[in-house]
């Protein structure tokens, strides 16, 4: 019985030297946790809604101009990618349109652009790059215009590239 | 009945006799504490990117601090995910195809990469405090009622890669655990 008795005080004043341990092994260690993530998005994709449409050239004309903001003959993309997202747009301003064995001509490009297919409400790309948002449905229309001077230009077929580039901003 | 009351005499002893006490005394560890500084996010990327990296400086680096005994050692273990885990599609996953990290122990007030040293593999021992050049030092002096050691924080970074394939748009996750503890 005596026995039985020390073992129970023994046990009952060594407890908070057991708890003591444990909280100071506790005391030497620690974790903790960083989340890792990324956020996957669409792509960007460019589709040309409509080429170039300049029409019948007059023998007596001596430039062409398509207006982005309101010809018909305006060439259309439309750019497609996470909504409301910025995209950055570079293009090429002046291309020269060669011809064998005749001088080339040179090609002014102007944009405009708005976030549904309505050319009348459009507005001008003045800076290159130009950064502009996509709409809640992830789209963005560009107008295409273009000036060029024929004065020097012989009959036959002339070939030139506008080039665009966009990425997320 | 009489063997109840024996019980509760012989508990109550100490209390009717002489008293007598034991001394001692026990020394308790400094605390080691780990926060999160800064999680690593890799921002948006683009179904079908690729390789895509965050190098050390970069702006989505994860952080890691840990406070403690200036003049102890500790062994630090990282355990980082094999992949990203689409949340909301957890079959749709991206392989991290490398993990690096590398710790900071100059002592200074607050995290600067340029500090600090590129670790291999997943565990290493260092100084809470880089002690510069020379010998090791002597053993750390105990705590006791008229001494209180210094504490220090150093800090650990986390970057790396990953492949992101022609997976569904959305947000993909994993955790880094840090695990620290004294030599």
């Amino acid at each position: 019985m005596k026995q039985l008795v020390y073992r129970i005080l023994f046990i009952i004043s060594t407890l908070p030297l057991i708890t003591l341990a444990q909280d100071e092994q506790e005391l030497r260690s620690a974790m903790v946790h960083v989340n890792v993530s990324a956020t996957v998005i669409e792509s960007i994709e460019m589709l040309t809604l409509s080429d170039f449409n300049i029409g019948p050239v007059q023998p007596s004309q001596r430039e062409i101009v398509i207006d982005p903001g309101q010809d018909a003959g305006a060439a259309l993309l439309m750019f497609s990618g996470s909504p409301e997202r910025e995209i950055r747009l570079t293009y090429t301003p002046q291309v020269q349109l060669t011809k064998p064995d005749a001088p080339s001509l040179t090609a002014y490009y102007s944009l405009q652009g708005y976030t549904e297919n309505e050319q009348g409400s459009s507005v001008p790309l003045e800076e290159n790059p130009a950064t502009v948002s996509l709409s809640d449905e992830g789209e963005y229309y560009v107008w295409i215009g273009v000036r060029l001077n024929i004065e020097q230009a012989t009959s036959g077929a002339y070939d030139g590239d506008c080039a665009i580039e966009v990425e997320y901003n | 009945m009489s063997r109840y009351l024996k019980i509760v005499f012989l508990i109550l002893i100490p209390a009717l006799g002489y008293p007598q006490t034991i001394q001692f005394s026990i020394y308790v560890e400094d605390e080691l504490t780990a926060s999160q500084e800064s999680d690593m996010q890799f921002d948006q990327v683009v179904s079908g990117q690729g390789l895509t990296q965050i190098n050390p400086g970069d702006a989505g680096m994860g952080v890691f601090s840990i406070t403690g005994n200036e003049d102890l050692d500790v062994i630090v273990t990282l355990d980082a995910p094999a992949q990203l885990t689409n949340t909301t599609s957890p079959s749709d996953i991206i392989p991290i195809t490398e993990f690096s990290w590398a710790y900071q122990n100059n002592g200074a007030g607050m995290y600067n990469i340029n500090r600090a040293k590129i670790v291999p593999g997943n565990s290493a021992r260092f100084q809470m405090k880089e002690r510069t050049g020379g010998p090791p030092g002597p053993p750390p002096t105990p705590q006791r009622s008229n001494y209180t050691p210094t504490d220090v924080t150093a800090y650990i970074f986390v970057f790396g890669a990953i492949d992101v394939g022609d997976v569904p748009t959305g947000l993909y996750a994993g955790t880094v655990t840090l695990t620290v503890e004294y030599d």
